[in-house]
């Protein structure tokens, strides 16, 4: 389209100026044809003008010769003179204006002769007339001559006049004519060359504006490229062939620190390129301008040191690209990028993680290992020598421990053997004041330290060192050593440095607790062993599922008679051990473990591969994690088959022992009881009361032994509640009815409040022996008259309180404590003379904690007592379920 | 019921003879001594008492046994037995009266009361 507008308004300006071409040459061809024309007209018009003269003359010769032949006189021929002296000159003009016209040129000559004629005829009859004075024949017939050659002429004239009117109005009409032709001609050629040109300009407007927008568009463009060059992170730098910086973006300049203005037209390789960086030269057929230019192919990215404007040098990942034009290299264009920083975090991750692997795998920090530490460090923060310090607590000296040194240095003032050596006290010179201060230290210039203070640093000054950095080594605030640097530059404080000595400390540390705690855990698993394979004990660790056993001691093996290996090959199959009865048992044993942090207690009997049969105690705790979820059990079981048979024993001799003694208790009890009643007759009063007393401690002695099998009983776990559902009123009824004898004899009054007819799950035979040891107690000690209550009543809870309140001595505080002991009463002698078994408390209280419930008792000295005990909810429903 | 004849079990001549003594003199009741079940047995076999007072702890043919025996016949097994005991373990009283026992006197008892005892046991 553009171009179509272009070639529009080309074509039309051509136009234009051809027609405007045309018009001018027909205007002027025009022009020139009118110019002839009305010089046409205007020799016309003096022809005629001429011819009129002519006229006049001959009409004034005429007049003027009839004049004077009439009156003779001379002064009439004065016009006649004038006439003849001018036609002449007419004539001629005459003659020369009509040059052109062949026919008055034929005619003019003739005039001219007749007109000479007729001057000659009217100057013979004026002559003849001066002669005679008078009209002669002669006269008349050259007068009649004369005027007939005057009318000749005037027809000649007149005849000219016409011809020549005709002509001029021919040559106006011709004039008028070409006039108009002219007007038309130039008025249509002016429209078109109007039309034309508005068509030209419509066009040029359109072909400019088109023009506007693209310039804009490529400003845009230009816009666009440039903000897109600004914004470039990368540098982008734009050489010529000769390697001369053309472009370079606003980040190259920034990474070079130069400005555009002051490096453009320079050669880049000689101006950037680092050549003396590591003493290598860079040569320029090796630089990447060059390679790219000849392999015309973008060239590999790789990183160079650039050198800054500062003198500072840059690694700088760059690439260089051919520039083309026309597939020919113009140029090269050069991106890069700052990979300084990124290099430096490199060579410290690569120090960090080459000291970490250094001390992952090494069995113990000796000189080789600390060389190599100091290595890495100095290489990496480019130092040239570094010290590793290490406190010697024996000797009290900080010593060095490993030593590292560049290459690029002779030793000369210091031997490495020498420097080996060195050693400081706590405080002195600058590892020693590290030791004492625990803090890092960093000297830029080590010449301004006072060489009274540091006597040793001379030396270390004059081997060239300038700068030291010195950081302490400390595990748990304590310094163990400490890391020196020395440089032969003066250098400032780097931050990186401070970073990597922490982070080496904190290995260093932790490599150090490593060893301790490795140290610690075979110290601690030798002892374990020891433990484990002395304790004639069997415990274990295993998986809550059972399906992994971790560990179990040896003593297993003795006890069950089965190598450890079958067990950890299958933890289940100690069950198969056991014998069958008691299996079901077991695996409730088994499923509670993991359900309290108590874990769970069982006791069962195993078959030993000979057949012998034995009793193990086992007991299990679940373990757990972080999260309070069970991951392991573990456990500790023993043999207990002799106890077993021990407790059986006993058992039996107390079966045997309650059998033996009261077979002749009762043969006594039954012969004093009937002595007493009277079977034998009448006794004395003396014997009466022998007897009585014999009676009663039998029956004591009685009530001791049956206390005193209650007490193994409940002491053994053996003892047996037969629960079920008691109405407290049916319970206090039957006390008091046992009790009642008692009561009457002491004359104490017991009565009964019950409140609550809720029944309680218990032991009625055990409830009832509670209440009756707690209400003969009270009647014991109760002064004849007074009464006795016992109570009852259920709380919120749903527990049942008994209570039996009496208003007897009371019982100090001090003694309290004691009152549910064994043999604990108050005062013995008092109550054994009440025929107290010294027992009935302490087996109250057996009796009322085997179903679960509270017993105690509070009391006033001289006011009263109340023995209470409480049956709680849960064993009413366990009995009804 | 009235009871006349009494059969009493127990290995132990002198609590034979106490309880024999305190049955004949202070109830009336004429009382038969057996001192082994073999012995009760045969006792039994020769005439039916009308209550058979039966020791648990015997040499020999413990009171169980004998009971058990004793049911065996079925003349017999209608005789109301009552165990004497020394035991004190509530639950194996439950166990003799689970097993057809009238009832458990437990020793020592009293002899001037054994008699109302026995009639209070008969009568539940």
């Amino acid at each position: 389209m553009n171009w179509l507008v272009k070639e529009k308004v080309g074509i039309l300006f051509a136009g234009v100026f051809g027609i405007l071409l045309i018009t001018a040459v027909i205007c002027y061809q025009h022009t020139l044809k009118l110019i002839e024309t009305g010089k046409r007209v205007t020799q016309s018009q003096q022809v005629l003008t001429e011819l009129v003269h002519a006229f006049s003359f001959v009409r004034d010769v005429e007049t003027t010769q009839r004049g004077y032949q009439v009156s003779g006189d001379d002064r009439l021929l004065s016009p006649y003179i004038i006439a003849v002296s001018r036609m002449n000159a007419h004539l001629s003009r005459l003659k020369e204006l009509t040059k052109d016209n062949h026919e008055h040129q034929r005619r003019i000559p003739e005039l001219v002769r007749k007109i000479e004629r007729r001057i000659a005829l009217a100057e013979e009859v004026i002559r003849i007339h001066q002669k005679r004075r008078l009209l002669t024949e002669e006269e008349k017939t050259r007068a009649d001559q004369g005027a007939k050659l005057a009318q000749e002429i005037t027809n000649t004239i007149r005849h000219m006049e016409t011809e020549e009117n005709d002509l001029l109005s021919l040559r106006d009409n011709k004039l008028a004519e070409s006039t108009r032709t002219t007007v038309i001609a130039i008025g249509s050629l002016g429209v078109l060359a109007f039309v034309l040109l508005c068509l030209a300009v419509y066009f040029t407007q359109l072909f400019v504006k088109e023009r506007q927008l693209r310039l804009e568009e490529a400003e845009k463009a230009k816009a666009n490229l440039d903000a897109t060059l600004s914004s470039l992170a990368e540098g982008l730098a734009r050489l010529n062939q000769e390697g001369q910086i053309e472009y370079l973006n606003p980040a190259g300049q920034r990474i070079l620190g130069w400005e555009l203005s002051e490096i453009v037209n320079h050669n880049f390789h000689q101006l950037v390129h680092d050549h003396k960086q590591e003493g290598i030269f860079v040569a320029e057929s090796w630089c990447g301008v060059e390679e790219a230019m000849a392999t015309r192919s973008a060239c590999a990215t790789f990183e160079e040191r650039f050198l800054c404007k500062s003198g500072l040098s840059v690694i700088a990942q760059c690439t260089y690209s051919p520039l083309m034009f026309n597939q020919e290299a113009s140029g090269s264009v050069l991106s890069f990028r700052d990979a300084t920083e990124e290099k430096h975090g490199q060579s410290l991750n690569y120090a960090q993680l080459s000291i970490t692997k250094l001390l992952a795998e090494s069995e113990e920090l000796g000189q080789d290992e600390l060389d190599k530490v100091t290595e890495v460090l100095c290489k990496a923060f480019d130092w040239d020598m570094g010290l590793y310090w290490v406190v010697n607590p024996e000797r009290e000296l900080l010593q060095c421990a490993g030593l590292w040194h560049s290459s690029k240095i002779v030793l000369q003032e210091f031997h490495e053997e020498e420097i080996r050596g060195l050693h400081f006290v706590r405080g002195q010179g600058i590892p020693g004041e590290i030791w004492q201060s625990a803090e890092p230290r960093w000297i830029t210039e080590i010449a301004e330290l006072s060489t009274q203070k540091y006597p040793r640093i001379e030396r270390t000054i004059k081997a060239g060192f300038h700068s030291i950095f010195i950081y302490p080594i400390l595990v748990s605030g304590r310094v163990i050593g400490a890391i020196e640097f020395l440089s032969h530059e003066v250098r400032s404080p780097d931050h990186d440095l401070f970073d990597v000595c922490a982070s080496v400390n904190s290995q260093v540390a932790q490599f150090l607790e490593r060893k301790r705690s490795e140290a610690k855990l075979l110290e601690s698993e030798e002892v374990f062993r020891q433990l484990a394979e002395n304790i004639r004990e069997v415990f274990w660790l295993e998986s809550p599922d059972l399906s992994q056993l971790f560990y179990i001691s040896p003593a297993y093996e003795e006890i069950w008679g089965l190598p450890v290996e079958d067990l950890y090959a299958d933890p289940r199959s100690f069950i198969e051990s056991i014998v069958p009865e008691d299996r079901d048992q077991v695996m409730q044993y088994i499923s509670e473990i993991t359900k309290s942090p108590e874990g769970s207690v069982a006791e069962y009997r195993i078959t030993r591969p000979d057949g012998s049969i034995r009793w193990i105690w086992s007991r299990s705790f679940p373990i757990y994690d972080e999260d309070g979820n069970v991951f392991r059990t573990c456990g500790i079981c023993h043999d207990i088959s002799e106890r077993k048979e021990i407790e059986k024993r006993i058992s039996e001799f107390y079966s045997v022992v309650s059998h033996e003694l009261r077979t002749p208790l009762t043969s006594i009890r039954a012969a004093l009881g009937m002595i007493e009643g009277g079977l034998c007759g009448p006794l004395p009063e003396k014997a009466t009361k022998l007897v009585e007393i014999a009676r009663t401690e039998s029956d004591r002695l009685i009530r001791l032994i049956n206390d005193m099998l209650d007490l193994r009983k409940i002491e053994a776990g053996k003892l047996e509640l037969h629960l079920e559902p008691c109405q407290p009123n049916a319970l206090v009824d039957a006390t008091l009815n046992a009790i009642q004898g008692m009561a009457n004899e002491a004359s104490v009054n017991v009565v009964s409040d019950v409140e609550t007819d809720t029944s309680v799950s218990c032991d009625k035979d055990r409830i009832i022996q509670v209440l009756t040891n707690l209400v003969s107690n009270a009647v014991k000690f109760s002064q004849p008259g007074s009464s006795i209550k016992v109570k009852v009543e259920t709380d919120d809870t749903g527990s049942c309180r008994f209570s039996v309140i009496d208003n007897g001595p009371g019982i100090a505080k001090e003694h309290m404590h004691k009152l549910f002991e064994q043999f604990g009463q108050v005062d013995s002698s008092e109550s054994r003379a009440k025929g107290g078994t010294g027992l009935g408390l302490a087996v109250s209280k057996g009796l009322v904690e085997e179903h679960k419930g509270k017993i105690g008792v509070e009391s006033k000295v001289g006011i009263g007592s109340t023995f209470w005990f409480e049956l709680p909810k849960e064993s009413n429903e366990a009995s009804q379920s | 019921m009235e009871i006349q004849n009494v059969l009493l079990v127990d290995d132990d001549k002198n609590i034979r003879f106490l309880a024999q003594m305190c049955l004949q003199d202070l109830a009336g009741w004429k009382v038969n001594l057996a001192s082994s079940g073999q012995e009760a047995l045969d006792i039994l076999s020769q005439g039916k008492p009308d209550l058979v007072l039966l020791d648990v702890m015997m040499p020999g043919m413990d009171g169980k046994t004998t009971f058990t025996k004793i049911k065996e016949f079925p003349e017999l097994c209608d005789i109301p037995i009552i165990f004497m005991t020394a035991s004190v373990q509530t639950h194996e009283m439950q166990a003799y009266l689970d097993l057809g026992a009238v009832g458990v006197l437990v020793k020592p008892f009293d002899p001037m009361t054994l008699a109302d005892q026995i009639k209070k046991l008969m009568a539940n």
